[in-house]
This record gives structure tokens, sequence and C-alpha cells, in this order.
């Protein structure tokens, strides 16, 4: 008799649902009105927002908030997804699978993150922490904006959260952030670019993918993003072209420092005694030269003028002859003068 | 004006759900703005945690099990969840104390205290039906609501409350006096964990319907099928707000007692202030006829209150109109149907309110860290430590020397006597990197209090 009235009551209210899921609070797809669904699954694409180039190898940490109870609920575990993007930038973050009975699905949360740049979060802006709008369950687009000097660690780390992935990804920023809270900026050059009025140029806009492709011929893609060994900082950026499928020699790659012309000076004096095979050339900015070894080219370029020195790295594959890589450092070249015109009228 | 026409599109994506002040969300964004603006930070990094609040602190899975368990029921998306070593940052062990509070969920009901009745949480009458569908969840093993709560500021000092204030202090004290780093990693995790948890406490009362006696307020039906139920008000703010868009304190509140954070005589706690300010869904003026000389609508509690005069030519809109506070926040909607003036909530309403009462939320919350901490000892080295404080009633002081590794012994252990400034003295060790000093009693109020200091030695 019992069983039967908790059967009707069952029947009646639905109170013995096996999984309950809230209505998603984002679209479908981007050009959707429909809601989609917490339950999953998930894709998109990552790109850099600075170059609109995809971003390979980006953590895509995906996180379901589970919850039972009623009135006074209490939190009912997590389910995770951790993957990365691939060669083109694109993820995808499975279903949610099978639930105890009597939990309900409140959350998804996605979390993309790649060291050099600010992590995103499908839920809250970085910029604002205000609530995203613009998360799309099917169809993704997320732009990754480069990390700056200027922004805070502290909240960087409080944005991207917890867990064993993350943690591990983000714990060269802890340092930075605990100076912070103890009002020091972190240690090194704070030149600041961006807040001192100075125009804020990154190697990623002195280089692009059709440059090289005019030049050089290749006809295959790069999957671009900074290089790996060091982040983006307020005086130095980085940009990598792994060509697609080939091997290194394909690969493309740029470092630009920016700083005070006398700083500039002695970076450059430091590539011509660290580098390899370097000739003294002097064809392109203040200073220049080529440098080799094995089966890569490199062309070091110092302005003077502007406190930049930048170098650039080429596969022989790619740069088939040293005047590839001597082009491709005068587009650069003119490309930061026209970004950033030389108040002092030099060279 | 863009958060909330931001907000109002996410409820229109997601129109309902949930329970408390959401405890991975706003809670935790909470206590986060609250250690940001106390001086835990310096604490820390005064007691030897020298990355502070971004100081990588561990729990062994295998020393805490419950509580890694606990900690695996949340998203680590919130910032609370520790790696699979059981380490994460001193913040993140302040937010999973935030997070964890209304676990089990049966503890959730001893976050309500209505400073008119002085009661906590009562299971509301909600009828025939709904009690029976309450009996079928029982039955098939679902949580069943408690039929009362403990009173939130009896809750934070309560013994069955493992998150209590004595707890706090106990690990606190070892997280100074333990003799491995690794020991006072554990033990000041712990501490922050219940300080998370006494917040979250706290916090909970910037919600009307907590300090109103409206618990019927956290039975709205709410999206995700039967079960599904709790505080509209709170879940937009978890909408509104998140955790990461919680904001920053108004202002720092002091007071001299615990229990004053929550509710003095003189109606300066967060529930007196918040009772007095806003109505709750089941605490609004009654419906009432117009058509006297004076507009009475009859009120649950004396404030806040009517004015006499309302403006009737926009409240005969279907939408109504809105009734401010002085200050311009909405305190309900109104309108006028056959000659009647009726009230609601709707989510425009809520969300001013939660736009008003969480940076004063934060206040307090970060006032009541800032009390929990409040106890600072001075260090001074001459031929021997000299250990002072001031405010302190009967207790006792232990003095301990940490040497280059790291690890502390204890030089000595004095009790104290009420009013004395200077509390020991003790022979200054012949070597060692750092000696600290960790004080248990009471202060001049009779609160119990632990106070801490520090002193670099480099010999």
């Amino acid at each position: 008799m019992v069983k039967f009235v908790a059967i009707s009551l069952c029947l009646l209210f639905a109170a013995c649902a096996e999984t309950s899921v809230r209505k998603a609070p984002f679209r479908v797809r981007p050009d959707a009105p429909q809601a989609g669904s917490l339950e999953g699954p998930f894709n998109g694409r990552v790109l850099d927002s600075t170059t609109h180039q995809p971003v390979a190898g980006a953590l895509v940490y995906g996180a379901w908030s589970l919850e039972r109870g009623a009135g006074l609920p209490e939190p009912a575990g997590a389910r995770e997804f951790v993957g990365s993007t691939d060669a083109a930038g694109y993820y995808k973050v499975p279903s949610l699978g099978s639930l105890p009975r009597g939990v309900r699905v409140t959350e998804f949360t996605l979390l993309v993150y790649k060291r050099g740049f600010i992590a995103y979060r499908s839920d809250r802006r970085f910029t604002d922490l205000g609530p995203r709008m613009d998360f799309a369950q099917d169809g993704n687009q997320v732009l990754l904006e480069r990390w700056r000097t200027e922004l805070s660690h502290s909240r960087h780390l409080r944005f991207v959260g917890s867990g064993t992935a993350v943690a591990a990804l983000t714990s060269w920023e802890l340092a930075d952030a605990s100076a912070e809270l103890d009002g020091k900026r972190p240690a090194g050059e704070d030149l600041r670019p961006g807040r001192t009025g100075e125009q804020y140029v990154v190697a990623a806009q002195l280089l692009t993918e059709g440059d090289i492709k005019a030049r050089t011929k290749y006809d295959g893609g790069f999957e671009t993003g900074p290089l790996s060994d060091e982040p983006d900082t307020a005086t130095y950026s980085s940009q990598h072209f792994k060509a697609l499928g080939r091997p290194e020699t394909w690969d493309v790659a740029i470092r630009m420092w920016r700083l005070d012309p006398g700083k500039a000076q002695e970076r450059y004096e430091e590539l011509l005694t660290q580098l390899p095979g370097i000739t003294e050339k002097d064809d392109v900015g203040s200073r220049s030269f080529i440098a080799s070894e094995g089966e890569i080219r490199g062309v070091g370029v110092l302005d003077a003028p502007r406190g930049t020195v930048f170098l650039i790295t080429c596969g022989s594959s790619q740069c088939t002859t040293a005047e590839d890589a001597s082009a491709l450092a005068k587009i650069v070249y003119d490309r930061l003068k026209a970004l950033v015109p030389n108040a002092g009228g030099g060279k | 004006m863009k958060r909330f026409a931001a907000v109002l599109a996410l409820l229109v994506a997601a129109p309902t759900t949930v329970g408390a002040w959401e405890p991975s969300s706003t809670h935790a964004g909470l206590t986060e703005q609250a250690a940001l603006a106390s001086r835990l930070h310096k604490r820390l990094v005064s007691l030897g945690f020298g990355g502070g609040l971004f100081e990588p602190m561990t729990i062994p899975p295998a020393d805490a099990p419950k509580l890694i368990e606990a900690l695996k029921l949340l998203s680590p998306t919130h910032g609370a969840v520790p790696d699979a070593r059981g380490r994460q940052v001193a913040l993140g062990w302040l937010a999973a104390g935030a997070a964890l509070a209304d676990v089990p969920s049966s503890h959730g009901a001893n976050h309500f205290f209505d400073p008119s009745t002085k009661r906590g949480w009562t299971d509301p009458d909600r009828g025939v039906i709904a009690a029976l569908g309450d009996k079928v969840r029982e039955a098939i093993g679902r949580a069943s609501l408690p039929s009362k709560g403990i009173p939130a500021p009896e809750w934070v000092t309560h013994k069955d409350n493992p998150f209590n204030v004595e707890n706090f202090h106990a690990q606190y004290v070892k997280a100074v006096s333990a003799a491995t780093p690794g020991e006072r990693s554990r033990h000041m995790a712990a501490a922050l964990v219940a300080a998370g948890a006494i917040l979250h406490t706290l916090g909970d009362l910037g919600a009307p319907s907590r300090v109103r006696g409206d618990s019927a307020a956290h039975l709205e039906p709410l999206g995700a099928g039967p079960d599904d139920l709790g505080s509209r008000f709170e879940r937009i703010a978890a909408l509104a707000y998140g955790r990461l868009g919680v904001p920053a304190p108004s202002r720092i509140v002091t007071r001299t007692r615990l229990r004053d954070f929550f509710s003095t005589a003189d109606g300066q706690g967060l529930a007196d202030l918040v009772a007095r300010t806003y109505f709750s869904p089941n605490t609004l003026p009654a419906n009432t006829r117009i058509g006297g000389k004076t507009f009475q609508p009859k009120l649950a509690r004396p404030q806040p209150t009517v004015p006499e005069r309302l403006n009737l030519m926009a409240a005969s809109r279907d939408e109504g109109t809105m009734l401010r506070d002085k200050a311009g926040t909405c305190l309900a909607r109104y309108r006028v149907e056959r000659g009647v003036v009726e009230f609601w909530l709707d989510d425009e309403c809520m969300l001013e309110q939660v736009t008003a009462v969480l940076p004063e939320v934060s206040a307090f919350e970060t006032g009541l860290l800032e009390f929990l901490l409040r106890g600072e000892l001075q260090l001074h080295l001459t031929d021997s430590v000299v250990v002072s404080g001031a405010g302190l009633g009967p207790g006792t002081v232990e003095v301990l020397v940490e040497d280059g590794r790291g690890v502390r012994t204890k030089l000595a252990s004095v009790d104290t006597k009420p009013g004395q400034t200077e509390l020991a003295r003790v022979a200054a060790p012949a070597s060692g990197a750092r000696v600290v000093a960790v004080y248990r009693g009471t202060d001049a109020q009779g609160e119990p209090i632990v106070a801490v200091g520090a002193m670099p030695l480099g010999r």
C-alpha cells in the first residue's frame, strides 16, 4: 500500500525522475536563439584575438556541477573533461554521461587556457568579470587575448579557478600574484606598453602567415601562437608559425624585444655573441646580422631609435636561401616603422 | 544597466533555479573579496607563509579523507578544489570553507536568523500535497527538510558545527605552533576552511528571507524537476555576479563581539540591517483596498514601511510600478487591480536589492574575518625576547623559535593575567631564523581570541 502511494505520488509529481537538468544559460549555436544543453556535447575553435590564427595545444577544461536536495540543496559532485585544441584550434567536449539518480545538473563551465594568453571562461569575461553572453554549445568561437604585463595575476588566478589540470599550468603565476598583494609589481622591467601612451605592438602584428607564403611560396598551413619557451611580457613577445604536418625545417618564428635604446643595444650585442654562424650585414634597421646553424637560418635586427630588437628564425625548407629570411626581416621592419612612428626621425 | 540586461537575458534562458546564496559562486566570491580586503595576506606572510593568499597549502587526502571527499563534490572551476595531492592556495581553502558550509544540506538550515523572533529555520507549512511529496522523497532516500534549524549566531559556536569558532582557533594555534612547515600548512588550511564556513554563515543573513522568518521563500519551484526548489533571490545573485563578479566591500564593519556581526540589541547586526531594509517574497505588505484617507497595508514586520501615498496612476498599469527606499533601491513592485493594491517581487526588483546588499554583506564578512584575525602580538628582541599584546584577558602564550629548516621548537609557555601588556619575557635563543608567539585566551570583552606575532631573527 505504501509502495502504491509512493508510486502514485511519484507519477503525480515526477519526484522519481532519474536525473534533471537545468536550462542552459547559453545558446545552442552562436546564430540560434534556442538555449543549448548543459549536458553537451560542446565544440568550437580557439583563435588568437590579435592575429585570428588558430591556437593549438590550449588546455580545454570542462566541468559540470551537480546538485541534490530540495530547498536546502547541497553539491552532489562534479564531472570533468580535460583536453586540448588540435592543430587547427578546434576542441570537442563529449556529452556528460549517466549520473546517479536524484542528482541534477546545474551548471557547465568551459575554461580555455594557454600560457601567454588571458584564459577564457564560458560564464564570465576577464575584463570586467561580467556574465559572458556569447558562449555557444556548438560552433563556439574563443578569441584568446594575449597576456599583457599590466594585467593582474592575482585576478587571473581567481579567474581560472582550481583543480589539478589548471593549477599545474598556472602555478608559475603564484609568485607574481603574491607580489601584487604585497604592493610590489613582479620583478623585471616594467615598461607596461599601453599604459605609457606608446603604441602597443606584439610580434604577431609584425609578420603574418600571408607574408611568409608570399615570399616562400609555401602552400601548406601553419598553426600559430606564442613560442612555448618564454611567455609574452611587456618587453618581449613571440610568434611561432608551426608548419602543419611538416618537419621543423618548415617552421618560422619571430621574437621581439621592446626596450629602451640602451638596453636594446645590449640585447642585440648578446645575440651577436650567443648565436652561431653570425655574419653582420647591417642592411636592415640600424644594424642587422644573419646567423645559421644546421638547418635553421636567423636574421637579427636592431632598430635603435625605437629601442626594438627582433630575431627571425626560419627553417631551411621554408627559407631555402638566406635572402628569404632577410626578406622576411625587411617586411617586419617596414611594418614596425608603420606601427610605431619614430618621433626622433631616425632611420 | 548593462548588467541588468545581461542578467535578464540569462533569466530568460534559465528561468528558474536554486537554494542559498550559492555556496560555490556567491559565497566563494564573498569570502574571496573579504580576504582580499582584510589583513589575511599580511598575516600569512608574517607567519612564514611567504605567498600569503597565494601560498600553496596541502591537506594530504589521507589526513582528512572526509574533507577531501566533500571538496570533490564541488566544481573546480569555482576555485575551491585542491589538486590530487590535496594542494591549493590559501585563498582556495578559504573559498572551500565557504562552499562546504552547506554540506550536508541539514547544516544549511542553521544559516537563518530572524532578529524579531530570535528563531532560525522552521520548515514551512506547504500544505498536504507538498507534505506528501516530501514523505515520498524521504521514502525513496532523498533529502528531507529539517523541521528546525539552529539560529545562525549560535551555529557558529555550536559544538555540532565542524567549522565552529573553537575549531578555527584550535587550527590557527597549530598553524603557528606545529613543528614542521608541512604540519603548519595543513593546520592553516584547516583554519581557513573553518573561517570560510563561519563567513558563509554570517553572509547568508544578507538574504531577506533568511532574516524575516520566510523559509517558504526557499521552496519556490525552480526549473530542474520537483526537487529543484530554492530562493530565486539568491539565484539572481549567482547569475548576476557569480563568484568572480561579487563586489568588494563597501566598508569594513567593526564589532567587538562575534555575535554583534549577526545581530545586536540596537539593530546593528547584518540580520537586523537586512530585516528592516527589505521585504522577502512572503513578508510583503498585504494586498490592501484603497479608499481610506491613508494607505496603511498590514506589514509582517514594522520595517520597512510603506509610504502613505503611492503612485496609483503608475500602479494602474499592468506591470505596476516600483516602491523604492530613500536610496532608490526597489523594495517591491505594486499595482492596482480592481481597487486593491497588490505587492510582489519581480526579478528586476530583486536584482536591485542584490546589487545594494552584496557590498554590505561583503563589508560584514570582511569585518568578521578581521575580527577572527584581530589578535596581534608584538615581539621585541633585547637580551631576551619580549612578547607583548594589548587588550587581552587571561590566557596562555607560547613562544617558539624556528630554525633554518623551518622547524619550530617551544621556548616557553606562560600563563597571562588580564590587563597585562608584557605577556612573556624569554631568554633569546642562541640561533634561529624566526621567533613566533601565539596566545590563546580571551580578549577584554571576554571573547575567545587567538593572537599571533612573529619576528625574524637572522641568526
